[in-house]
């Protein structure tokens, strides 16, 4: 199985050019179509209304500076795309906002490749902090959620999973299987799981192992107790393993519990030093 | 995507044999695990503590005849699938009730196999009814329903797929693509899209088409606007075409914790007369 369309998302983002090379190495791993989508940042209801007329809410020359700025986006990945020699690669202007574009995107995708937020970043500022996850949540595919600083390389490197036995860590499974195939060696750690416990059996993780060895994936099973910050623990050990990549579910927990008390993917998402695969 | 492990539920229901027929001659294709799972019904908790002291042997009684019942199905099970030279086969006793045990046990699977229910049937057919919403809400796998009357020889050659650009529909599809690249035709029917409408675009199906096309299905769009249910529309449209398998989201409600299905899923449910795969 392979990808055969990644949807990345194209803006200014300091980190934009580093989440365009390694979606680029992806595309060519997987023999992939690049979609670069850059969004105007204005909503496609203010264009339609609901009753399909066009509405003059916003001054048509600033709609018009909105559509040159992510114009200018794309002709920056295309130039780094020619460049990188990416083999199949688009350029699409999208005249929406950048959660609800990429996620009716998302349905003829079979990756997004998304930036992780950064607060500091002169070009977004604090906009659009909650995009990865809103689009891990309200879009259907497997979203790679790249970290804002940094370049990366996953190929011939690790790939650490995450498994909870949870329906999102199945998910998450099951989206990065082309990239777990790949790889250069996976490990499936169980973070605090109990033996006979619901999700586990008898033996935790060797059931997920058997289902990845027969879609061609052999696995180390690691078991790790934690004192609570699972997010942190899962960072350093993918981390020590030096992987190149980190699978996990997302939002296992109820989102109002996560906000209030923590979680391991909102540690994720704050924290990661490595690209993150995740699904919900 | 390709189907490794396939799990089937082995029960006493009037059409079971069918199923397993089914599910083996899917298993030789793709060369997959097949697994035949029989639940006695009785929920882990009960099984695992000594409860009957004093109670009596009538309630061991029950354990066993349920255990008997299970035994006869996963029996029966793999009678059919031997016969049907499917690979690798293999069945499962649990302790447990088919709600939580087919859940459970689907994270380990890339497709479960499930009969439709009958409500005329006066055994395990008809007993529970919203096994296979229960399945396919919480599970997070596709399920292929095969229903509870006719012989399905030669099927997955025609597939039609019900497209109406919502999340459910994308993951059914993405579910059924093994199936879709194998099949000579597979049409995309739209049964009320809207030109512009949220996930339709300027062309309806012409992006869904695309992306089926990159994973080398052949794939031809058709708009069949209805009057009538969207259901019974699906159904209509399958017979008018031949079409020999039906590929279309599960749609679920959410009211609190308990999901309410769709209107046409769960027509398609009560009422199909060819396999579905569903997908939520």
């Amino acid at each position: 199985m392979q990808y055969k369309t990644i949807l990345l998302h194209a803006d200014n983002a300091r980190g934009a050019a580093a989440r365009l090379e390694l979606a680029a190495q992806l595309a060519e791993q997987q023999q992939a179509h690049l979609v670069c989508a850059a969004m105007t940042g204005i909503s496609r209801f203010v264009y339609r209304g609901k009753d399909g007329l066009a509405r003059d809410v916003i001054r048509p020359d600033l709609a018009e500076r909105a559509r040159q700025g992510a114009q200018l986006t794309l002709d920056r990945h295309a130039a780094l795309a020619e460049r990188l020699g990416v083999q199949s690669c688009e350029q699409r202007l999208v005249d929406d906002d950048a959660y609800g574009g990429l996620t009716l995107q998302s349905r003829y995708a079979d990756l997004l490749v998304v930036g992780q937020a950064d607060r500091d970043d002169p070009a977004t500022g604090a906009l659009l902090q909650d995009l990865p996850e809103h689009v891990i949540l309200n879009s259907c595919r497997p979203v790679l959620v790249v970290p804002f600083a940094g370049a990366f390389q996953p190929a011939g490197k690790p790939v650490l999973v995450a498994w909870d036995g949870s329906v999102q860590a199945t998910r998450a499974i099951t989206g990065a299987l082309p990239l777990l195939v790949k790889a250069a060696g996976v490990t499936v750690a169980l973070f605090d799981a109990t033996s006979g416990a619901d999700e586990h059996g008898d033996e935790p993780g060797a059931d997920i192992a058997l289902y990845l060895a027969r879609h061609g994936v052999h696995v180390n099973v690691v078991r790790q107790t934690t004192d609570g910050d699972v997010g942190e623990a899962m960072l350093a050990l993918a981390d020590s393993l030096g992987a190149g990549l980190l699978v996990m579910g997302a939002y296992g927990h109820a989102r109002y519990q996560e906000i209030l008390l923590g979680g391991a993917t909102r540690t994720v998402l704050n924290t990661m030093t490595t690209p993150v695969l995740l699904a919900h | 995507m390709s189907y490794r492990t396939i799990l089937v539920h082995a029960d006493n229901s009037e059409n079971a044999a069918e199923r397993f027929q089914l599910a083996a001659g899917l298993a030789q294709q793709e060369n997959a695990h097949l697994v035949g799972v029989a639940m006695t019904g009785i929920p882990r908790k009960m099984s695992s503590v000594n409860m009957f002291e004093g109670s009596g042997l009538i309630i061991a009684d029950c354990v066993r005849h349920a255990a008997d019942r299970a035994h006869q199905a996963l029996a029966r099970f793999s009678d059919v699938t031997a016969k049907a030279g499917a690979p690798a086969s293999e069945t499962r006793l649990h302790n447990d009730d088919e709600y939580t045990g087919l859940c459970l046990q689907a994270r380990y699977a890339d497709l479960v196999v499930l009969g439709q229910p009958n409500p005329d049937d006066h055994g395990e057919g008809g007993l529970l009814l919203d096994l296979p919403a229960h399945v396919i809400l919480y599970s997070g796998r596709p399920a292929l329903l095969v229903p509870y009357a006719g012989r399905f020889p030669a099927w997955g050659k025609r597939p039609l797929i019900a497209w109406n650009g919502s999340l459910e529909a994308v993951r059914a599809i993405t579910a059924a693509l093994p199936l879709l690249r194998r099949a000579e035709q597979v049409t995309v029917a739209m049964f009320n899209a809207e030109v512009g409408g949220d996930a339709h675009g300027e062309e309806p199906g012409a992006d869904i088409a695309l992306y089926l096309a990159r994973h080398g299905v052949k794939v031809e769009v058709m708009r069949s606007p209805t009057p009538i249910d969207t259901g019974n529309a699906i159904l209509s449209l399958a017979a008018t075409i031949g079409a020999d398998l039906l590929v279309m989201g599960c749609y679920g409600h959410s009211r609190l914790r308990e999901k309410i299905l769709g209107g046409a899923t769960r027509t398609v449910l009560a009422t199909m007369t060819l396999p579905v795969l569903m997908a939520h």
